[in-house]
């Protein structure tokens, strides 16, 4: 069956977008993109079941990439939430003062005064509670009581494996990186099902990734901003190319096949 | 010579508060006077730890919301809702050592954060998790391994040791004086062994109900130990109203309740007189009170009601120049604000360990 669905999103939504093109041809899927970058998707709203832009900045890419000045929910019969602006590494950031016992160094683990230790159970609250009061969250949850539109959060693309080549100082960035990096991520995962609904959020295929909390670097390169015109910096470790977006979208179709019509 | 008029005596032309008919018998509970009055006041900067038994939470509360400089060593993780935050143990006192019911379970934690002193027998088992059995509300699903509970309890010995080195003024709540002990190392637990985690053996553990000479020594230690860490330190102390859920004494429990609450209350009379760095608050007798009808209690008889709470903390506010009931505040006082900037609901529960020993009634 034929679906028209709604990506609606931060700049990874670009990722999506470019992919589209390039699987398009194999489904009979309509599928409208609306992108709003950074922290302005924090800008829109959801209002007797239409999104809008709540500055002129997000209203700005409003029109720019979908001509219109809102999206009212129930035109669609699907739509997907992209990244804005919930990641593993916001997530983590309170590992810079709050850690369980596991992801100390084993070295100075019982003399540390670094962080403060705080138990597994504690530390899964911890994240789940960001995962709660999160923008996407929150933005998910409008869209599904104000409308009868199917909602699915698509995650943020996992920082590339690239991050193993960069030096980086940042602790949070060097957790994922490491040995901690596979069960930190399923935590984040298990959160992110846990709040959410195990239904409602889409991850990348597991062969997309690289000890499950990286995504293989392949798919960061050449990766294009919203525009379509300019690439990311080779810097950029977050930004997934269309290739990602293809397989991301390939599993969104997937769970909408297999899925009953339920919101 | 012989006249009408009475010599006068100790008892002529005392203030009206000094007369039972006129203090109490004759005066609504919540509007008796003179109930306290300060030996020294508390200052908007002076820092103060909060500790002791259930009762002591209500005191820390009030404090903060009033613009009182309340230590918190050990604050919730950013971000953490205020009732999961209270559920491990976070914001009820100044570091996360839970209720410490007894005089001796606080010389105990004292001594141990001098020391750093981690002992085997301070941890409990339940499944295949571990407990610090000194204070086993903060973690209620216990922790991973004996290598992390001991991690864990090291780190918290050192923050209440830094807790107690900024502390200006220790407010402690006596709360029991019964108690269950490890008989190898004397250590007393805020809870039976096997009522959270661990098993009760009655070859290795043994009750104590604390005697009068008992207490008055342990908090004679406790002063010490605490003003070798801060010689300027004040103390404020004040029993908790609370009776007792259960009772290991052999005793009718209210006996048992009458006779923990007047050794503690003798305690802290005599402290009084002793030092003058000591004062105490009578929320015991505020509560208690003839005159109430025991109207500051919930149907259960125990847990000390919100009108309670409330008069016993503006008792202590009034006295310490602090304006309540929705007038101004201290000045930069943070008023319904949680330690992490918050503002929380309404809540008047208390963690208290205590009181699941009713689950065994």
């Amino acid at each position: 069956m034929a679906l028209k669905i709604c990506v609606v999103g931060n700049s990874h939504v670009g990722a999506l977008k470019f992919g589209w093109e390039n699987i398009r041809s194999s489904h009979r899927h309509e599928l409208t993109f609306l992108g709003v970058p950074g922290t302005s998707v924090r800008d829109l709203t959801v209002e007797h079941g239409i999104v809008l832009p709540t500055t002129n900045t997000a209203r700005k890419f409003f029109l720019k990439t979908s001509g219109s000045e809102g999206i009212a929910l129930d035109s669609y019969d699907v739509v997907l939430l992209v990244g804005a602006g919930l990641t593993l590494t916001s997530a983590l950031s309170l590992t810079n003062r709050w850690r369980p016992y596991g992801l100390l160094d084993e070295t100075i683990r019982d003399s540390q005064s670094q962080f403060n230790l705080v138990s597994d159970q504690l530390f899964a609250e911890l994240i789940s509670s960001r995962v709660r009061k999160s923008f996407a969250n929150r933005l998910l949850r409008k869209v599904t009581r104000q409308s009868a539109v199917r909602a699915l959060y698509v995650t943020t693309p996992l920082p590339s494996s690239e991050l193993r080549l960069a030096r980086s100082d940042d602790p949070v960035l060097s957790l994922i990186a490491g040995a901690h990096g596979p069960s930190i991520a399923s935590l984040y995962r298990n959160s992110l099902e846990r709040v959410m609904g195990k239904d409602k959020v889409i991850f990348p295929p597991a062969h997309a990734l690289v000890d499950g909390a990286m995504t293989d670097a392949r798919y960061s390169r050449g990766s294009l901003r919203l525009d379509g015109e300019r690439e990311h910096p080779d810097t950029d470790l977050n930004h997934m190319n269309a290739a990602y977006g293809a397989l991301v979208l390939e599993e969104v179709f997937n769970r909408l096949g297999s899925a009953t019509s339920s919101r | 010579m012989s006249s009408d008029r009475r010599a006068p005596n100790p008892y002529t032309d005392l203030p009206p508060s000094r007369y039972w008919r006129s203090a109490v018998a004759e005066k609504h509970p919540l509007d008796m006077d003179e109930l306290f009055s300060p030996k020294f006041r508390i200052g908007p900067e002076e820092r103060i730890a909060v500790a002791g038994s259930c009762f002591a939470q209500h005191v820390g509360r009030a404090l903060r919301s009033n613009g009182f400089s309340v230590l918190d060593e050990e604050p919730a993780p950013n971000g953490l809702d205020a009732e999961v935050a209270e559920t491990f143990g976070y914001g009820i006192y100044s570091a996360r050592y839970g209720n410490i019911y007894t005089a001796r379970q606080l010389v105990q934690l004292l001594k141990d954060c001098a020391s750093g002193t981690v002992r085997e027998t301070d941890f409990w088992i339940r499944g295949n998790r571990y407990y610090d059995a000194l204070r086993p509300s903060v973690e209620p699903e216990g922790l991973g391994s004996l290598e992390e509970a001991v991690a864990h309890r090291r780190q918290h010995l050192r923050k209440v040791k830094a807790m107690l080195g900024k502390t200006d003024v220790f407010i402690f709540t006596l709360g029991l004086t019964e108690a269950w002990q490890d008989i190898a190392t004397d250590i007393v637990y805020p809870s039976c062994p096997g009522v959270i985690a661990g098993r009760f053996d009655p070859e290795k553990h043994a009750f104590k109900n604390f005697d009068v000479e008992e207490v008055m020594q342990d908090m004679i230690e406790a002063r010490s130990l605490l003003k070798a860490i801060n010689p300027a330190m004040r103390f404020l102390f004040t029993v908790s109203p609370v009776p007792l859920t259960a009772t290991a004494s052999g005793q009718n429990v209210l006996v048992a309740t009458t006779y923990s609450k007047s050794v503690l209350r003798a305690v802290c009379g005599a402290l009084y007189g002793k030092f003058e760095d000591v004062d105490y608050f009578p929320s015991y007798e505020i509560i208690v009170s003839p005159s109430t009808r025991g109207f500051f209690y919930e149907p259960n008889m125990r847990s000390v009601n919100r009108h309670g709470v409330d008069h016993v903390m503006r008792t202590f506010l009034t006295a310490q120049g602090v304006e309540t009931a929705g007038r101004g505040k201290r000045a930069g006082g943070q008023k319904g604000k949680k330690a992490n900037g918050k503002a929380p609901a309404r809540k008047d529960d208390v963690v208290c360990e205590e009181a699941l020993l009713e689950a065994f009634s």
